[in-house]
C-alpha cells in the first residue's frame, strides 16, 4: 500500500505541493441489530479509499476517493491541488505546521478474540436472549439490542518522510428497554445509552459485560419509571453517576477545549468556547479536586492511537490540574498560533473521505477519595442521576442542560425515591467550581463514546472518557415550565 | 458500468430476490473562519449494498470495491449469512417490473459550480465583511448524489439529488449574526446580499438588554422554526411510531391540536428541484397532508405498517429492513404577510435568528430543549430595538404550535435530515424559556 502512497505523494510535489499526505484506509464493520424478538437489522460494510491533503501557495486542498485503483490517483491528486489553489485566494496568515519527527512505524490496538472470528449465531443469540429477558417485564414494549464491531487497517505517509500502519478493532454491544403507557414513555439502557459500551478490544469485551445479568434490572427499572414522579425544580446537591459525568465532561470540557472551536474556525456551525485563548494557563475551570486528563495512550480508549492524522505521536497530558486549566486539544497548523511548539496529537477524520479536524482524544476526570455510600450520606438534600437521556449545550459551551434517563432524590444522606426525566443544568466553570467530592478509583469506569458529530461535511468520531461518580453543590434540577 | 455490476450480482446471487442499491456521491465543501479558507474538501464515494431476500428471510452487505472477486466473496459471504437468518413475515417480496429514471434538472449555475467559483463566494462575502470591521466564518457547499436501485425482478429507480448551501456567521465585539441560503439552483444566489444582511444584523447588536428565563412571545426566522419543526417530523409522523405508540398522535389524530393557521404536507414529487417518485420498497410516492389546518390526519407509511393499521401506503419507506418512514420534502404553507409586516406589527416579540443544539426529553409531548443563537432582538411597537442576551427554551412543541398566531408569507429553504424543507417564519405566543446564558 506504501507503493500507492509514494506514487501520490510524488505526483503532488511535482505540481507543486510544499506538504502532502495520504491516508489509505481498510475497514471492515459489522452490525446486528435485534427489536422484540427479531434480527431487525444486520449489515456487513467493506470500504477501501484515500483521501490526499496538500499545502499549495498557502492554501489548503483535500480530495479523496472510495476506491484503491492505482490509475485513478493523479486526478485524486490534481482535485486537491486544484482546490488548495482555489482556496489560496482568500488566505490571510501563513499556513505553519508545528515541528514533529518523522516516523516509520506499525502500531495496532490490542485484542485478545477476533470479533470477525466469532460466529455470527452466537452473536446473534446473545442478542435474542437478552431480547427475551427484556420482554418478560410486561411494560417494556419495546426491547432492542445491539452488537457492533470494525476493524481498520490505516497508512499514513507524508512528505516529511512518515510511513506508519495502524490497525484497530472496536467491539461494543448494549441494549435498550422501552416501557411504555398511555401517558408515558420511559427507557433504560444498558450498559450506555447509544448502543451500548465500546472499547478497543475484541469479543472478549462482550464476554465481559455481564448483558443477560444486569437485564432483569434494567427492564423493572423502565417499568417503574412510568410510575415515577418528575423532581420539583429547585436548587440542590447532585450527584452524578459515571456514564452522565462522562457525557458532562465531554460537552463542558471536550468540546470547549478544542482549539479550532477556541480561535473562532467552528464559529458558523458547531460554535466557539468560552475556554478564550487570554484564559489559557489562566483559569480557574473548576474546584481544586477537578484533574482532567486528555490520553491517546489510554488502554482500550476509543481515543486511543500511535499517531494522530497529522501523523503526531499519541500523548498524555492535563487540560485541568486541580481545577486549574492547562491545555487545548491541538493539531500541528493551530499549535503555533497559540505559541506551543509542538501539537498534542488531536488531528483525527473518521473515514478516508473526510478531512482531519481538532477532535478531542480520551478524557478522563481523575478519582478521587470517597466510597459512593460517604457521598450520599453526606448530602442531606439531594438527587442522584445516572444515564443519558438528552443533552443540550449553548454554542460557548457556557448554559447546559441534560436530562438523564434515572434518578433517586437523596433525603438526610440516603437514597430516596426514584424519579423520572431527571433533569439538571447549570454554567460550565460554575458548576466544575462546584464540584467537591469525587469518588475513588473503585468506582472509575471508561465510557466509550461512538457518537461524537463535527466539522462540516459532518463527522463521527469516537473517545472514552473515565471517571468515578462525583458530588456538586447547589445545582439547578428539575424542568424548569414556568 | 452499474448495469454491468448488477447483472453481475443477479446472475451469481443464489438467493430467490436480490436487490442492489448504488450510491454515488460527490461532496465539495469549501469551509472559511477568521476571513480565511480553512479547509476545502472533494470527496467521490460510490458504495453498493447487495440485499438478499430469500424465504422470508433477508441480509445485506456494502462494499466499495466492486472488482470480480470482491462481489464473489461478498455474495457468497451474504448468501451464508441469509441461511442463518430468522424468518421475519413483516418483510414484502422486492419491487418488480418497473423502470423509472428522475430528471436531472440542474440549473446551468449548478452545473458550472466548482472550487474556483465557490472560493469566489466566500471571497465576496469574506472582502464585503471586512470592509465593515468584521469577521466571517460559514460554508459554501454543492452535494450531488445519483441513487440507483435495481432488482432482479426488472426494477430499477434512478434518483437524482442535489443541494447548494452557503451559510455566512458575522462577528464584531458586538456579537455575532448569521445569514444561510440553501436550494437546488444558484440562480438566486447572491454572496454580498447575504454579508449585507449579517451587517444590518450585526449594527443591531450594538444596543444590548439583559432579560431573564421566562414566557415570551417570539417570531422564529424560516431558519430557526425548521430546527423546532425537525423533532415533530423525525418523531411523530411515522405509521411504525405509531404502530409502537411513541407519538404524540396515537391519542390526537383527528383532532384539532395545533393552530388552524398551520398547515403541513409531505412533498416528494415536487415540481422544482429533486423529486422523488418511488421509495427505497419501491412503492410510489405520494404528496400527503400531515397538518390540515391545525388537525393531524395522517400517518406517513410503508408497505407493512399499511397493511397492519390498515391505511394508505404513502410510500415513505427509508428503509426496506427496519421498516422506517419519515415524511421525505416537508413543506408547512405560508401565511398572508412578509415577517417584515409581521415585525412591523408586534409589540414587545423577541425576534429569533437561530436555534441550536436541541434535544428530546418526552417524545409523547415532544418536549424539546435547545438554545437560541445568532441575535436574539427585541421588538418593540413595530421596531426591533434591542439585542439581548441568548435564552434556553424547554418546551413541547405540541404546545408551540398550537400557539401560533402567524405565519410569514415568504417560504425559505431550510436544511432537513435528508434534502431540504419549505418553512416560513413563525409568530408564537407564550414561548417557554428556562434559562438564560451569560452572552
Amino acid at each position: 500500500m506504501f507503493d500507492l502512497c509514494d506514487k501520490v505523494l510524488n505526483y503532488a510535489q511535482l505540481l507543486g505541493a510544499c506538504y502532502a499526505d495520504i491516508r489509505v484506509i481498510i475497514r471492515e464493520t459489522e452490525w446486528l441489530y435485534t427489536k422484540n424478538g427479531k434480527l431487525e437489522s444486520y449489515s456487513i460494510n467493506k470500504e477501501e479509499g484515500y483521501g490526499v491533503r496538500v499545502i499549495v501557495d498557502n492554501g489548503w486542498g483535500f480530495a479523496s476517493i472510495s476506491n484503491l485503483n492505482k490509475e485513478n490517483f493523479e486526478k485524486v491528486v490534481q482535485k486537491a491541488i486544484s482546490i488548495a489553489k482555489a482556496s489560496s485566494k482568500v488566505r490571510r496568515e501563513p499556513i505553519i505546521l508545528a515541528k514533529e519527527p518523522s516516523y516509520q512505524d506499525i502500531w495496532s490496538s490490542t485484542y485478545l478474540i477476533d470479533p470477525f472470528t466469532v460466529p455470527f449465531e452466537t452473536k446473534l443469540n446473545t442478542l435474542l436472549e437478552i431480547d427475551e429477558i427484556l420482554r418478560k417485564e410486561p411494560s417494556v414494549k419495546i426491547a432492542e439490542a445491539e452488537m457492533r464491531f470494525r476493524k481498520e487497517h490505516k497508512y499514513f505517509a507524508s512528505t516529511e518522510g512518515s510511513k506508519i500502519l495502524q490497525t484497530t478493532v472496536v467491539s461494543g454491544a448494549g441494549y435498550e428497554a422501552t416501557a411504555i403507557d398511555e401517558n408515558d414513555v420511559q427507557k433504560r439502557t444498558f450498559p450506555m445509552a447509544f448502543g451500548g459500551q465500546f472499547m478497543q478490544m475484541g469479543y472478549e469485551l462482550i464476554q465481559g459485560l455481564k448483558l443477560k445479568e444486569n437485564a432483569p434490572r434494567i427492564a423493572s427499572e423502565a417499568a417503574a419509571l412510568l410510575k415515577a414522579k418528575e423532581i420539583e425544580p429547585a436548587k440542590r446537591d447532585l450527584i452524578i453517576g459515571s456514564e452522565q459525568l462522562a457525557l458532562q465532561i465531554h460537552e463542558s470540557c471536550g468540546h470547549p477545549s478544542e482549539l479550532d472551536r477556541v480561535l473562532g474556525y467552528e464559529e458558523n456551525y458547531a460554535g466557539s468556547s468560552f475556554i478564550t485563548v487570554d484564559k489559557y494557563k489562566n483559569m480557574h475551570y473548576g474546584s481544586n479536586i477537578v484533574n482532567l486528563v486528555a490520553d491517546s495512550t489510554l488502554p482500550n480508549g476509543l481515543g486511543t492511537f500511535g499517531y494522530d492524522d497529522d501523523g503526531v505521536r499519541a500523548q498524555r497530558y492535563f487540560i485541568v490540574k486541580n481545577g486549574l486549566y492547562q491545555n487545548y486539544f491541538t493539531n500541528r497548523e493551530f499549535a503555533p498560533i497559540i505559541g506551543d511548539e509542538r501539537s498534542h496529537g488531536c488531528n483525527r477524520a473518521d473515514h478516508f473521505s473526510s478531512i482531519p479536524i481538532i477532535r478531542m482524544i480520551n478524557l478522563s476526570l481523575l478519582p478521587g477519595d470517597y466510597e459512593l455510600d460517604e457521598m450520599i450520606a453526606a448530602t442531606e438534600d439531594g438527587l442522584f442521576v445516572d444515564g443519558v437521556k438528552t443533552w443540550s449545550i449553548d454554542q460557548m459551551r457556557l448554559n447546559f442542560q441534560f436530562t438523564c434517563e434515572i434518578g433517586y432524590r437523596i433525603k438526610n444522606g440516603k437514597l430516596s425515591e426514584m424519579v423520572k426525566n431527571p433533569t439538571y443544568q447549570g454554567i460550565t466553570p460554575n458548576f466544575w467550581q462546584s464540584c467537591d467530592m469525587i469518588a475513588n478509583e473503585k468506582y472509575w469506569i471508561p465510557c466509550g463514546v461512538i457518537n461524537c458529530g463535527k466539522g462540516q461535511p459532518g463527522q463521527v468520531m469516537m473517545m472514552t472518557h473515565g471517571c468515578s461518580p462525583a458530588r456538586f453543590k447547589n445545582i439547578m434540577t428539575g424542568i424548569v415550565r414556568n | 458500468m452499474i448495469e454491468k455490476i448488477a447483472e453481475k450480482v443477479f446472475k451469481l446471487s443464489k438467493a430467490e430476490q436480490t436487490e442492489i442499491l448504488f450510491y454515488h456521491t460527490v461532496d465539495a465543501l469549501t469551509r472559511f473562519g477568521q476571513n480565511q479558507i480553512t479547509q476545502h474538501v472533494e470527496s467521490d464515494n460510490q458504495n453498493m449494498t447487495i440485499r438478499m431476500l430469500d424465504k422470508k428471510r433477508t441480509a445485506s452487505i456494502s462494499i466499495s470495491n466492486f472488482s470480480d472477486s470482491v462481489i464473489e466473496k461478498a455474495l457468497e459471504q451474504l448468501y451464508n449469512i441469509l441461511n442463518l437468518q430468522i424468518p421475519d413475515e413483516r418483510l414484502s417480496d422486492l419491487p418488480e417490473n418497473t423502470n423509472y429514471k428522475s430528471e436531472l434538472k440542474q440549473s446551468d449555475s449548478f452545473k458550472k459550480l466548482d472550487e474556483s467559483i465557490r472560493s469566489d463566494f466566500v471571497k465576496e462575502s469574506v472582502d464585503y465583511l471586512k470592509k465593515e470591521s468584521s469577521i466571517a466564518a460559514g460554508i459554501c457547499s454543492q452535494t450531488k448524489s445519483t441513487i440507483t436501485h435495481m432488482t432482479n425482478k426488472n426494477y430499477s429507480h434512478i434518483y437524482h439529488d442535489w443541494k447548494f448551501s452557503f451559510s455566512l456567521s458575522a462577528k464584531n465585539d458586538y456579537g455575532i449574526t448569521r445569514e444561510e441560503f440553501n436550494g437546488t439552483t444558484l440562480d438566486n444566489f447572491n454572496p454580498e446580499e447575504l454579508a449585507e444582511k449579517c451587517i444590518t444584523s450585526l449594527k443591531l447588536l450594538k444596543n444590548k438588554k439583559k432579560i431573564s428565563a421566562g414566557k415570551y412571545d417570539i417570531i422564529l426566522t424560516p431558519a430557526a422554526f425548521a430546527e423546532l419543526l425537525i423533532y415533530l417530523f423525525y418523531f411523530s409522523f411515522s405509521a411504525k411510531a405509531y404502530h409502537e405508540k411513541r407519538s404524540f398522535m396515537v391519542n390526537k389524530k383527528g383532532q384539532q391540536i395545533f393552530s388552524p393557521l398551520l398547515t403541513i404536507i409531505d412533498n416528494p414529487r415536487q415540481t422544482e428541484g429533486p423529486a422523488l417518485y418511488y421509495d427505497f420498497e419501491g412503492s410510489p410516492t405520494t404528496n400527503t397532508v400531515l397538518v390540515d389546518k391545525g388537525i393531524c390526519n395522517n400517518l406517513v407509511s410503508n408497505k407493512y405498517y399499511s397493511k397492519i393499521l390498515g391505511i394508505p401506503n404513502t410510500g415513505n419507506c427509508l428503509s426496506p429492513t427496519t421498516l422506517d418512514c419519515y415524511p421525505l420534502r416537508p413543506e408547512v404553507l405560508p401565511g398572508e404577510k412578509s415577517l417584515k409586516t409581521m415585525i412591523k406589527e408586534s409589540d414587545n416579540v423577541l425576534l429569533i435568528n437561530r436555534l441550536h443544539y436541541l434535544n428530546i426529553i418526552d417524545p409523547l409531548s415532544v418536549m424539546v430543549t435547545g438554545m437560541t443563537r445568532d441575535g436574539v432582538f427585541l421588538i418593540e411597537k413595530g421596531q426591533i430595538t434591542k439585542s439581548t442576551n441568548n435564552l434556553r427554551f424547554t418546551e413541547s412543541v405540541l404546545t408551540a404550535l398550537a400557539n401560533i398566531e402567524e405565519l410569514s408569507s415568504d417560504l425559505f429553504e431550510c436544511e432537513y435530515f435528508i434534502g431540504l424543507m419549505k418553512v416560513p417564519a413563525v409568530k408564537i405566543k407564550n414561548f417557554n424559556f428556562s434559562s438564560a446564558t451569560e452572552f
